[in-house]
């Protein structure tokens, strides 16, 4: 079987992810687990894009499951190497999750043909506090791995702006599980200024990374998560508050939704070349 | 190991569906992992399928309980010229699925005797 040229970026990447499983694990039996996924992959392409997709979402649910396996068996011993590698993983699966809140909120204002909720924004609406909380854990790697070389106003924006996404995070988890009464407005204000301040975090350590190279490529990628949301929702509170009501234009709930895909796609360039800094300059300590 | 040598099938069961599932699809021959993939996924009509991640964890296992053992590296002549590693059943695991075969067979029985097969 010969791969096809435009699937061996994919090959290549779940051979990169392979470390995140224990060492002896992944030398015994990682090259078979490569070739399972070529072939997966290679039979899959014959329906196209969406077959690759469908086998890129199997693999990734799997790919997680059987880590946290393999490394619960040895008992749970994380290095800090280890630690920053799952996060930089943490935040690209949080950029992915952003992307269904994001298409969830388009959702929110088209007519449902059915007449009820509209499910796709139920649906994105659960993804949001993972996707979240996954920021949150891969943020504290990100802290950990960069923190020397940031300057004391970056680190502070950067902390900042981790702890606060922490708290939001298990503030909208609550929520999901229905912990918090419904009548608890000021858990949507306090969503939304949470929200606000973490992106203003961001938009600081952006134009630190921007202006100081902290990341070798993608330093962009935290203005494209931070600013457009930040702006809008700024835009958002000051209108509700001073009208007490929610800004009616279609047009600016749609710009909200689409500053939710760029911030998914934001963190998911942000995670990744976090990953390749580390995997690629051998910076991380080969006993994983 | 000591352990694993005394064991008996019965201690085995009952099996989780991914051993179940690769043990049933290495009856006939060996195979290598993408071929027990794709064997698992035709015997179930598509409704249990495993990620690469559980295949090899799977087997792991399977290795370590003495349930299969490898054979050898060599291409699959159907596929490419890449080597592969092929596993086959070992005696211990074709006794321990037939066990869990009993066992499904009397839970059949028992759901005859019940009548709660009525219409398939």
């Amino acid at each position: 079987m010969k791969l096809l040229p435009s699937l061996k970026p994919s090959v290549a990447l779940y051979q990169s992810l392979l470390i995140l499983y224990p060492k002896a694990y992944r030398h015994e039996y990682g090259p078979h687990m490569v070739q399972v996924f070529a072939d997966l992959l290679h039979d899959a392409s014959k329906q196209g894009v969406l077959g690759v997709v469908q086998i890129w979402l199997m693999t990734v649910l799997d790919l997680v499951k059987t880590v946290i396996e393999e490394r619960s068996k040895g008992g749970i011993r994380m290095t800090k190497a280890g630690f920053t590698l799952l996060s930089s993983f943490l935040l690209m699966v949080a950029g992915v999750f952003w992307l269904p809140v994001g298409y969830g909120q388009f959702e929110q204002y088209w007519e449902d043909p059915f007449g009820g909720p509209d499910i796709l924004f139920e649906i994105g609406q659960k993804f949001m506090g993972p996707a979240m909380l996954l920021v949150a854990l891969g943020l504290l790697g990100f802290s950990l791995h960069y923190s020397s070389r940031l300057s004391a106003w970056a680190k502070a924006s950067l902390r900042t702006s981790n702890a606060v996404i922490a708290l939001v995070a298990i503030l909208g988890i609550a929520g999901d599980f229905s912990l918090l009464p419904k009548t608890w407005e000021w858990a949507w204000y306090f969503f939304l200024i949470g929200m606000i301040i973490h992106l203003m975090g961001i938009f600081m350590l952006g134009i630190y990374a921007l202006r100081h190279h902290l990341l070798p490529r993608f330093n962009a990628a935290f203005l494209l998560i931070s600013l457009p949301l930040v702006v809008y929702m700024l835009v958002g509170l000051i209108y509700e508050l001073i009208q007490k009501t929610s800004p009616p234009s279609h047009f600016g709930n749609m710009l909200s939704a689409a500053s939710m895909i760029a911030m998914g796609i934001g963190w998911f360039l942000i995670g990744f070349i976090f990953f390749r800094d580390m995997t690629l300059n051998n910076k991380l300590q080969p006993s994983l | 190991m000591t352990q694993i040598k005394s064991m008996q099938p019965i201690d085995l069961l009952p099996l989780t569906p991914a051993v179940f599932h690769i043990l049933l699809a290495l009856v006939d021959e060996e195979k290598h992992g993408y071929a027990i993939m794709k064997e698992v996924e035709v015997n179930t009509e598509g409704q249990f399928k495993m990620g690469p991640g559980s295949l090899y964890g799977s087997i792991k296992k399977m290795l370590e309980l003495n349930l299969i053992e490898e054979t050898d590296e060599r291409p699959d002549p159907e596929m490419d010229d890449q080597r592969r590693r092929y596993y086959k059943q070992t005696a211990f695991g074709v006794k321990v699925l037939k066990a869990e075969l009993g066992r499904f067979s009397s839970l059949m029985q028992v759901a005859k005797n019940k009548g709660a097969l009525g219409g398939i």
